[in-house]
């Protein structure tokens, strides 16, 4: 535990995950950017994330928000660059935390969650050492690389796993995960689903209850794997895959992203060593407080207190460039930022009478649009059919599971089977309450039934809602 | 002393750890706690999901009978997937993208919006004051979110380019501007097009 935690490490490891975090968070501040005053001021129109659970955040005026809006764009540019790295994570975090809380709909996510995480244990790391604006600035960096303690690196890890692990149970004690119904309307959603790929995908059933189980098994063993030499790697190149298949089929903002940089958290020494063969990356400096090229020279040992970067001078002169260029930023938020649209600029559209006659009358569905889907199969399981849909052998049973959406009243469902000869041979009626999404029938089709083409008719209330064909053969092919 | 010294730094690993593994249990137990420090620390993504999507308007009409779309306006111009100005026509006209009001349904949010833009409007000494607001849903099936051809491809028929409104609250305004909400403000306004998951008996 001692050396899991506290054991000396490449500070490139961190480095990663600064680089890679520190850039998907700035691409999200800078989306929000321009609508700072609506989304965080008073002149705007914040929508605080937990007004009935403890205070809430303070709300700045049109001016402070713009600014810290654009404080937040700068100390995150810095942090990724690693520039007082430190100061500028826990600046990051801070300005993070107190504008996301202000913004429930589109600043308070998952995403901006793991952020904040990220650079919490970023402000307590030496993930500025390496690849950075700090470690350039070092007036010793051509004898020396500073190391950095393992044990951030390692919460990163564990808050990775927890991810996954959180996710698994949430989708587990789901009903509706298992038959890919979370994962198809997932991918339907216009809000986070949707891509080109993803709704078409939405369409692909087998497929989405397969890749909907994949995910929850992923989800579950990624955090068992990963401890492994032997299967470590594996896992990771897994965990790529599925964040990267991810950002092809939902639009969720940064999530994959910032997933792929908290996933660089795994990545060892040894990783970069063989990454290095392949590229031109020197290796870390040694001598004093150089590192070793496998972690397990460090057994035991106490690491060394890195120093400070001294050197009066170049400390100063950094700090005094970093200041200024924050003054300079918040000045150009002030002269630069959108303004809050006064009252005597905004519009309001007048409607036509009719059309709001039509919004405001009571309105009935489409008897079709309660209707998600209608299928068919041979076996019936926990909200899913099985088996063939379109051929069935003379003595089988044909299931019919229907799935309902919006379905807010008693609907009267019949079910009715149309033989070759368009005569109606069977038929089923029941009261769907509202309560459900299901409902299923079974049709045992007689050993002697004639063969042939058949139909299957959904009806709701009367209208014919869906229609499913299939053959029935003599022989069960 | 610093940060990174191994006293604090097991203090912070203990918390850190405690945390985690606190917040991992009531998640799987089903009692995640609330609050800023539960949202951080609880990865409950996707619990649920919808099976139609929605655009929230909200509509004021005027002493002198006119109608007014109040909101979305200039001062919610945030926008996903979409860009403002630009709006679906065909009736009551609806934002292209889904703006902070479409991300999350909570009733106070869709209110305090008609209420700011009232106050707005208000401000500018209208002669032709509102009295009535009513805060509206349209809605549809989730699978019109297919593109025409995967949606012929699926159902064997051309889209339909049909939706649903529903009036989630209304309001009277006074002469003062104040609103008085006619629903019981007992719920976060969800609506309920969120699929259940009952089983038939």
């Amino acid at each position: 535990m001692n050396r899991f935690f506290f054991a000396p490490e490449s500070p490139r490891l961190l480095a990663i995950v600064r680089i890679a975090a520190g850039a998907a968070l700035l691409y999200d501040a800078a989306r929000h950017w321009p609508h700072a005053v609506e989304l965080y001021s008073r002149a705007g129109l914040p929508m605080p994330a937990f007004p009935d659970a403890g205070p809430v955040p303070p709300i700045p005026s049109m001016t402070m928000a713009n600014v810290a809006q654009t404080l937040l764009l700068y100390v995150l540019a810095a942090t990724m660059i690693g520039w007082w790295t430190r100061t500028s994570a826990a600046l990051s975090f801070v300005l993070l935390g107190w504008l996301s809380l202000l913004d429930l709909p589109a600043t308070l996510t998952k995403s901006t969650m793991i952020g904040l995480h990220a650079l919490l244990l970023m402000s307590v790391s030496g993930a500025g050492r390496a690849w950075s604006l700090d470690s350039a600035l070092d007036p010793q960096r051509r004898r020396r690389t500073l190391l950095a303690a393992a044990w951030p690196r390692r919460l990163m890890q564990v808050l990775v796993c927890s991810i996954y692990w959180g996710a698994a149970v949430t989708k587990i004690r789901l009903a509706d995960f298992a038959t890919g119904d979370l994962l198809e309307f997932s991918l339907l959603s216009d809000a986070w689903g949707g891509t080109r790929f993803g709704l078409w995908l939405s369409t692909q059933r087998p497929l989405v209850v397969a890749v909907s189980i994949a995910t929850v098994w992923f989800e579950l063993f990624f955090p068992v794997l990963i401890w492994f030499r032997r299967t470590r790697r594996w896992a990771l190149a897994a965990a790529v895959v599925f964040h990267v298949a991810l950002a092809a089929t939902m639009r969720l903002g940064i999530f994959p992203y910032i997933m792929l940089a908290a996933l660089a958290a795994f990545l060892e020494q040894r990783d970069l060593d063989q990454l290095r063969r392949l590229t031109l990356v020197p290796p870390l400096k040694g001598g004093p407080g150089g590192v070793a090229r496998d972690d397990r020279q460090f057994s035991g040992s106490t690491p060394p207190h890195p120093p400070l970067v001294r050197g009066g001078t170049a400390v100063w002169t950094s700090a005094s460039a970093y200041v200024a260029c924050a003054i300079a930023a918040a000045f150009a938020a002030i002269s630069l930022a959108p303004e809050a649209p006064m009252a005597a600029t905004l519009e309001w559209p007048e409607l036509h009478a009719p059309d709001v006659d039509v919004v405001l009358a009571e309105q009935k569905l489409n008897h079709a649009d309660y209707l998600h889907r209608l299928e068919l199969g041979s076996r019936l399981g926990y909200r899913q059919v099985f088996g063939p849909s379109e051929r069935f052998a003379a003595g089988a049973v044909v299931y019919a599971l229907a799935r309902f959406a919006l379905n807010d009243e008693p609907l009267d469902l019949d079910w009715i089977l149309l033989a070759p000869d368009g005569r109606e041979v069977a038929r089923h009626s029941l009261r769907l309450s509202p309560a459900l999404s299901y409902a299923s029938v079974p049709f045992a089709i007689p050993a002697d039934a004639p063969l042939g083409g058949y139909q299957l008719i959904l009806q709701i209330a009367g209208v014919e809602a869906a229609r499913r064909p299939f053959v029935l053969t003599a022989t069960d092919d | 002393m610093h940060l990174t010294s191994r006293v604090p730094a097991a203090i912070f690993i203990a918390l850190w750890l405690a945390f985690a593994g606190w917040h991992f249990l009531r998640h799987a137990i089903g009692d995640a706690a609330r609050g800023a420090v539960g949202y951080g620390w609880t990865w409950d993504m996707y619990p649920g999901y919808a099976a139609a999507s929605s655009r929230r308007v909200a509509i004021a009409r005027t002493a002198s009978g006119r109608y007014l779309l109040l909101a979305p306006n200039d001062a919610l111009a945030f926008r996903l997937h979409g860009r403002r100005g630009e709006h679906e026509s065909d009736g009551v006209p609806l934002p292209r993208g889904l703006s902070r009001l479409d991300l999350n349904h909570r009733l106070e949010f869709f209110r305090d919006a008609a209420e700011s833009a009232i106050t707005r409007r208000s401000a500018g000494k209208e002669l032709d004051p509102v009295t009535h607001i009513s805060l509206v849903e349209a809605y549809w099936p989730s699978r019109f979110n297919l593109p025409d051809d995967l949606y012929l491809a699926e159902h064997g028929e051309p889209k339909p380019h049909r939706r649903y409104w529903r009036v989630v609250d209304e309001a009277s305004v006074s002469a003062n501007g104040q609103a008085s909400w006619l629903r019981a403000d007992n719920s976060r306004g969800q609506t309920p097009l969120r699929a259940n998951d009952a089983e038939q008996p």
